[in-house]
């Protein structure tokens, strides 16, 4: 027989909020391999310091790659390089995505048409094409192939937020704010998508950074004039230098940049979900 | 300013049925409604459920647009309000029907009563001490600003959509049955608000209610609706004090007053009600009409006449009323 | 003669936003065949969780942690205590297997849930089955008490009731969905469903709450001409003091969970007849107000309920000892009981 408990008061800890909690977790040594690295506690990326494929050692913890460089310095230093462009990818597909979103939910006849079209031609081209052509004519600069991420992102964020708006907009307290006189452009910045949508735009922001982190990795790694030009340092370029060392027992400079990614991107699976899971459980 | 606060002539509105199928035809809510209403009324609109006071209340604040007709409310035309909204709303407000649906789950009340303050409030003044005064209005503890709605009860929310409507300093509100569904030691309690506030201010209030207890106690004078048509206008004193004359008015009254006499007799159900036709739409409920063959009932729509002294009734036959 | 509904000491839990409340608290009525009980309180009373409960109908969890529930003789929860473990107190702790608990209790009200004992449920418009036009409900209803019933018999059975919960346009309203129904369609249909399969107990839930006056009566005068022809007791649940003076014998006002008065309903709906405890004298004030009008009666102010007795944060005579435990009923005359000390001693 089994008695299932009812305390008092109820237990804080569901399972939304231990995925979020989880999901933080596994974002936290990318962040803070950044934050070192931005303050200057980590030796130099481009330094040649010490014999390849050196085992870990207190002067280099994740010992040093096949150049004799720190590892665990390059991984701290392409998370802070990567930092900007990912952020840059967030406000396009946020200002693109809201854009389209509200013209669908809110404009007339032809604005709602005109959005709708747009989202849908975008949301009809390969993301991964989109993306590589963007990085072959812009020659692999960051900036522009983040933002094409972004931009392939919009339609995604345009239907939650077209969604949130046809949700709401007839529900009795946002017709009371009208009749307050409050402005359309209030209600649906402060009222609907704050009020009641931030959870589901974090969650889409978290599926842009995963996708974000999963394209610049490839990109390097596939290398060419593709992603990120050595000596700067990636996720994926580091993967990419290390894979010969790999049958040679030198398997940590393969490791380290291929936990990082594997775990970041759960990571941001993770409070994606969370949030999510948190909207659903709300009454 | 000069005319009345609120003018309303010749109000139609109808609504499409529900279902794809259900095709052209177009269920009437109001049917020619009209009525002036002066600076500081405090006016009970009754009627049974479905008889369109809260399509008459929504119409009066331009939140429903309707067919035919025209709505003035202080000096603006309702049906055209535009950019004029804002304008309009420090005029003209309401309390909404559900105070569960109309106050957003997702802000404090705090929050919620300082939106209103700072479209419309006085800008020298620090809003979180005008949200206050605001409670105060209301006797809402301002403990209970920091709450969701979700944690207050049904009066204390009734009281936070009322804050809500008073905070643009409106010189006309609708509430819509501000009092029901809420339990009656609290209901009293409210009224008494509603009642005290109106004093204080330079109000015009419309309490829409199915509720004649309510309206007793509160309103000064009584619309009745009928089927979307206006039956009565009548001051509250003759109303409820035996000069109602619609025999639907009187209806009303003997089903809210007169309990345990109707139960003692034999209680006949609602019979069919009229079709489209020019005669009177109660006349198939009406004592009146069958007593008397009929005519002019059956053929003649009655007008909402002069009967007394601010009292007007839409029945050919109200004379019958006065007898005792 | 044994009662129909015999609840005694009976305890419920509910589970919130805030943790656990105790939403009963050893409550104990009795509804005896021929004389209708009204079950008068406040929302937030527990006056509907009452009436689910003993029904098995889920009113939430965990539900019932402790005491007794007869139905027409049939003792729903006895060995049932294993199932769970009950800790009394300021914050109650509870334990509770809901899902063996529920299906033994649904298993024994089986027999007579929908044929001797009815529910007419607080939100017909909600509540009644969306799938099926009214004619087939109606006629599920009548079957469950009469399975040979069919054909041209049963079409006939099925108008003759909707006739009689005064629909008109019979013939329209039998193709029509519940959704389709019109607030106080749905009303007199659940009503007509619950009277159908002509059952001893019907528990009728806020039935007049949110009708406009005439509907009101209507609905009184169905309720009322069902107990005087079919011979059926009404357990009234309700805040509407005129509907159960009109409709109950018997009343038991209900305060946070706790009976505070019982009685015969000529004594305890009386404002004139004292003893009484203040919550029923503030209810009964309240309606005589909308009734009368006049100047406005002093209602000690809504609020949370109090420890102790569950009045005692909004009476105006509560004492120390109010609030520290909560009073047992005591003799006020012959069958009603009070439960006020400041009151009856």
């Amino acid at each position: 027989m089994k008695l299932t408990a009812y305390r008092h008061p109820r237990p804080g800890w569901t399972r939304p909020r231990a995925a979020v909690a989880v999901g933080l977790a596994c974002l936290a040594p990318a962040a803070a391999g950044a934050v070192l690295a931005v303050a200057g506690w980590l030796p130099d990326p481009a330094a040649f310091a010490g014999p390849g494929n050196a085992p870990p050692s207190p002067a280099h913890w994740l010992g040093t790659d096949v150049l004799g460089r720190d590892v665990a310095s390059r991984l701290g230093w392409a998370a802070a390089r990567f930092a900007g462009p990912a952020s840059l990818a967030v406000v396009v597909a946020l200002a693109v995505g809201g854009v389209l979103g509200v013209a669908e939910g809110l404009a007339g006849p032809v604005g709602r048409r005109a959005g709708r079209w747009t989202a849908q031609a975008l949301d009809g081209v390969p993301k991964l094409v989109l993306v590589l052509l963007a990085a072959s004519i812009t020659r692999s600069d960051l900036g522009w192939t983040m933002a094409v991420v972004g931009l392939t992102f919009a339609p995604q964020v345009a239907g939650a937020v077209r969604a949130s708006i046809e949700r709401l907009r007839a529900r009795a307290f946002i017709e009371a704010e009208r009749c307050l006189g409050v402005g359309a452009t209030r209600i649906v910045l402060l009222h609907i998508l704050w009020g009641h949508s931030r959870r589901a735009l974090v969650s889409q922001v978290t599926g842009v950074l995963a996708y974000a982190v999963l394209v610049e990795s490839s990109l390097s790694y596939l290398g060419g004039a593709l992603g990120v030009q050595e000596p700067s340092a990636s996720w994926g370029n580091m993967l990419a230098l290390a894979r010969d060392g790999l049958f040679h027992g030198a398997w940590l400079p393969a490791a380290a940049p291929a936990a990082a990614i594997c775990v970041t991107l759960l990571g941001f699976r993770l409070v994606g979900a969370g949030l999510l899971g948190a909207l659903e459980d709300r009454p | 300013m000069s005319g009345p606060l609120v003018q309303v002539d010749g109000l139609c509105k109808s609504f499409r049925p529900p279902g794809f199928l259900a095709g052209g035809s177009r269920t009437p809510a109001l049917r020619g409604v009209g009525f002036t209403l002066g600076g500081r009324e405090l006016v009970g609109l009754v009627g049974e459920s479905g008889s369109g006071k809260t399509t008459l209340g929504r119409c009066l604040l331009g939140l429903t647009a309707f067919d035919r007709g025209t709505v003035r409310v202080a000096g603006f035309r309702v049906d055209r309000l535009g950019r004029a909204r804002r304008a309009f709303a420090r005029e003209a407000q309401m309390v909404f029907q559900n105070p569960y649906a109309a106050l957003d789950p997702a802000f404090r009340v705090r929050t919620i009563l300082g939106e209103a303050v700072r479209v419309h409030g006085d800008r020298d003044e620090p809003t979180a001490r005008q949200v206050e005064r605001l409670a105060d209005l209301v006797q809402l503890p301002r403990g209970r600003l920091d709450e969701f709605p979700g944690r207050l009860s049904g009066g204390e929310r009734r009281r936070v959509a009322f804050a809500r409507a008073l905070a643009t300093r409106p010189r006309f509100v609708v509430a819509d049955e501000p009092v029901a569904g809420i339990d009656p030691p609290v209901q009293v309690q409210l009224l008494e608000l509603v009642r005290r506030i109106h004093a204080a201010r330079p109000l015009c209030l419309v309490l829409i209610s199915h509720d004649l207890g309510a309206v007793r106690a509160l309103a000064e004078r009584v619309l009745v609706l009928y089927r979307g048509r206006l039956v009565e206008d009548a001051p509250a004193t003759a109303f409820f004090g035996g000069r109602a004359l619609h025999p639907y008015s009187r209806e009303l009254l003997r089903s809210a007053y007169d309990a345990p006499e109707i139960l003692a007799g034999p209680v006949g159900g609602v019979r069919r009600p009229a079709g489209r036709d020019q005669g009177c739409p109660y006349r198939h409920r009406c004592g009146r009409a069958t007593g008397s063959g009929g005519a002019p009932c059956a053929t003649i729509r009655p007008a909402l006449d002069p009967c007394g002294p601010g009292h007007r009734v839409a029945c050919h036959r109200w004379e019958e009323g006065e007898q005792p | 003669m044994t009662p129909l509904l015999e609840v005694r000491d009976l305890v419920g839990c509910l589970e919130g936003a805030g943790g656990l409340t105790r939403v009963l608290d050893r409550a104990a009525l009795s509804v005896r065949a021929g004389r209708s009980f009204a079950l008068l309180g406040e929302s937030g009373s527990g006056k509907t969780f009452l009436a689910q409960a003993c029904l098995g109908l889920h009113p939430g969890r965990p539900g019932l942690v402790a005491g007794s529930v007869c139905v027409l003789g049939t003792d729903v929860l006895a060995g049932l205590e294993t199932l769970v473990r009950y800790e009394p107190g300021p914050s109650p702790r509870v334990s509770k297997d809901v899902g063996r608990w529920d299906r033994a209790v649904a298993r024994r009200l089986a027999p007579v849930l929908g044929t001797e004992v009815t529910v007419a449920p607080q939100d017909p418009a909600t509540a009644l089955p969306p799938f099926y036009p009214v004619a087939r409900l109606l006629g599920a209803a009548l079957k469950a008490r009469d399975p040979d019933l069919s054909g041209a018999a049963l079409h006939g059975r099925v108008r003759a009731w909707l006739e009689r919960v005064h629909m008109y346009d019979v013939d329209a309203v039998l193709r029509l969905y519940p959704h389709e129904l019109s607030g106080g369609m749905a009303q007199r249909v659940a009503l007509a469903l619950a009277l159908a399969p002509g059952p001893r107990l019907l528990v009728a839930d806020e039935p007049t709450t949110g009708l406009d006056a005439t509907l009101r009566v209507q609905i009184l005068a169905t309720l009322r001409g069902a107990v005087r022809d079919q011979g059926l007791t009404l357990l009234l649940i309700t805040h509407d003091v005129e509907a159960a003076r009109l409709l109950a014998q018997d009343v038991a006002v209900l305060c946070a969970g706790r009976v505070v008065e019982e009685g015969p309903a000529a004594r305890v709906l009386d404002p004139a007849v004292a003893p009484k405890h203040p919550y029923t004298a503030m209810l009964l004030a309240a309606e005589q107000w909308f009734r009368a009008g006049g100047p406005v009666p002093a209602l000690p102010s809504a609020g949370p309920f109090g420890a102790g007795c569950g009045f005692s944060a909004r009476c105006p005579e509560a004492t120390a000892a109010c609030i520290g435990a909560a009073p047992g009923l005591a003799q006020a005359a012959p069958g009603h009981r009070v439960a006020c000390p400041g009151r009856v001693r």
